[in-house]
């Protein structure tokens, strides 16, 4: 039977400036399922993210792991959504990596020996040993979304939700940043212009405009709609425009 | 990140580096008001604090040329102080300079007091021995987020000065440069405060309650205790013997 971890129904949201961003957004992710989530600039896919953790709080109804997003169960979701931030050098603050990757586990009131050895374990699996005494700041961007990544991973979480995780990489960077997403076997949310990496990682895909759902549909199939793209400043991914000229 | 200010990271090596944080501030704190309190005319004990101060810097190796730095600046304040006591205090000069002395020499001895405390401790470390001490989260906090944007201030300082710098083509005019300079400031403080929403949702979204967590535990260690004796029986020395 399939579960769906997060439901989102008629979730609507205004910055204070009464820009409204997101407009009666509506959609399901089921179990181990990825979703990608693509869409111009301002479409507001980062805002739709920061729902999904409890951080901005719009109009609607939102359901993540059977929980609905509540102040009560906002602990809860918290420690079970992962999320991601598309600029490393926001979600790194403390004075050293393993400083870092430790605050998320710390908060979760995780026990100090499961700890240590979720930290070596995670950086380990980023290829990151060697860097816990390492202030974070004095790291190179590619190696700072590692990091990012990992404190996040560390936490555990069922859900792992992305904002352009691929910016700023540099391609073998970005193509390390993959096999690691793709080995994870978790349920991921990914926001990004990347549409060749949602083209590898993702079961599905919604489109954003004008922060309103304009097409939900398998990957492929919305991926390959030239003209639908178009209309959102998008494009047809390469490898998908040399298949299509092959056939 | 790198300013003479705040120090992202402190020096993590030498013998004061490895003293709990929790001693290092009580006996500085102490030695601090030991200064304070020490008549000006006390010339020896000045001299027997600052010698100590020197072996301690010397001892852990640290950089000089940030103490040197503070220093600078804050002897740049008593001058200013210095001519404000001689152009309006109608006293004989040898009284003002007497003033002038104590302001001066208590100010240099607590600013290296200070600076070997946050030299040889990293912020957090000093953050989570204040938690010991009970003092409030409250404040806590706002010292944490203080020290966290104003390293942000200075980031994004540096990126606007680069932005500023790569257009700028020859010599500004000093209206003009008074004109950049305030535009500059107002996106500096736009960033800044961007950024550190942005961060304090990164916080929050890892679980953030108004406590920052480290990995760090204290205990107390042999060398903290032979620290902690040494520091009291030096205290004593010049409260007492000098």
């Amino acid at each position: 039977m399939k579960i769906n971890v997060i439901e989102v129904h008629g979730l609507s949201f205004s910055y204070p400036n009464k820009n409204q961003v997101l407009r009666g957004i509506s959609f399901s992710v089921e179990k181990g399922e990825s979703l990608g989530i693509i869409g111009p600039n301002g479409a507001g896919k980062s805002t739709l993210l920061f729902h999904l953790n409890g951080l901005y709080k719009g109009e609607g109804h939102i359901n993540i792991l059977g929980m609905d997003l509540t102040k009560k169960n906002l602990k809860a979701i918290r420690a079970k959504v992962g999320l991601v931030f598309q600029d490393p050098r926001d979600q790194l603050f403390m004075p050293t990596v393993r400083d870092d990757v430790a605050f998320g586990p710390l908060n979760m009131n995780m026990p100090r020996e499961n700890i240590e050895e979720g930290i070596w374990t995670v950086l380990k699996h980023m290829n990151l040993e060697g860097y816990e005494g390492v202030p974070s700041f004095q790291l190179s961007l590619g190696e700072m979304k590692r990091v990012a990544l990992a404190t996040v991973l560390v936490m555990e979480p069922e859900i792992l939700v992305l904002d352009e995780p691929s910016a700023s990489l540099d391609p073998g960077q970005r193509r390390s940043l993959i096999s690691v997403l793709k080995g994870l076997g978790r349920t991921m949310v990914i926001a990004t212009h990347d549409l060749e990496m949602v083209l590898e990682l993702c079961d599905r895909v919604l489109l954003l405009q004008n922060g309103a759902v304009r097409a939900e549909g398998p990957c492929r199939d919305i991926l390959a709609d030239q003209m639908l793209l178009e209309k959102s400043s998008l494009e047809v991914p390469a490898s998908l425009r040399v298949k299509s000229a092959v056939l | 990140m790198n300013s003479i200010f705040i120090s992202p990271k402190s020096q993590t090596q030498g013998f004061l580096a490895e003293i709990d944080p929790r001693i290092k501030i009580l006996t500085f704190l102490a030695l601090v008001m030991v200064v304070i309190l020490t008549p000006s005319s006390q010339f020896l004990k000045f001299g027997f604090i600052f010698a100590a101060l020197l072996i301690l810097i010397i001892s852990s190796r640290l950089a000089v040329a940030p103490i040197l730095f503070r220093l600078f600046l804050v002897g740049s304040m008593v001058f200013f102080i210095g001519v404000l006591v001689f152009a309006f205090q109608k006293r004989p000069a040898a009284q003002n300079l007497m003033v002038i002395w104590n302001i001066l020499i208590k100010t240099i001895l607590v600013v290296i007091t200070l600076s070997v405390l946050t030299q040889t401790t990293e912020f957090y470390r000093l953050i989570k021995a204040l938690e010991s001490f009970k003092i409030p989260r409250l404040v806590l906090s706002l010292l944490g987020f203080t020290y966290r944007y104003l390293q942000l201030l200075y980031d994004e300082c540096i990126t606007v000065k680069r932005a500023v710098d790569s257009r700028s083509l020859g010599k500004r005019g000093k209206i003009e440069s008074v004109a950049v300079l305030k535009s500059a400031l107002v996106h500096v403080f736009l960033r800044t405060f961007e950024r550190s929403e942005r961060i304090y949702a990164a916080m929050l979204s890892r679980g953030y309650e108004g406590t920052i967590s480290t990995m760090d535990v204290f205990f107390f260690k042999r060398s903290d205790f032979v620290f902690a004796c040494v520091a009291v029986i030096f205290i004593c020395i010049v409260l007492v013997v000098i």
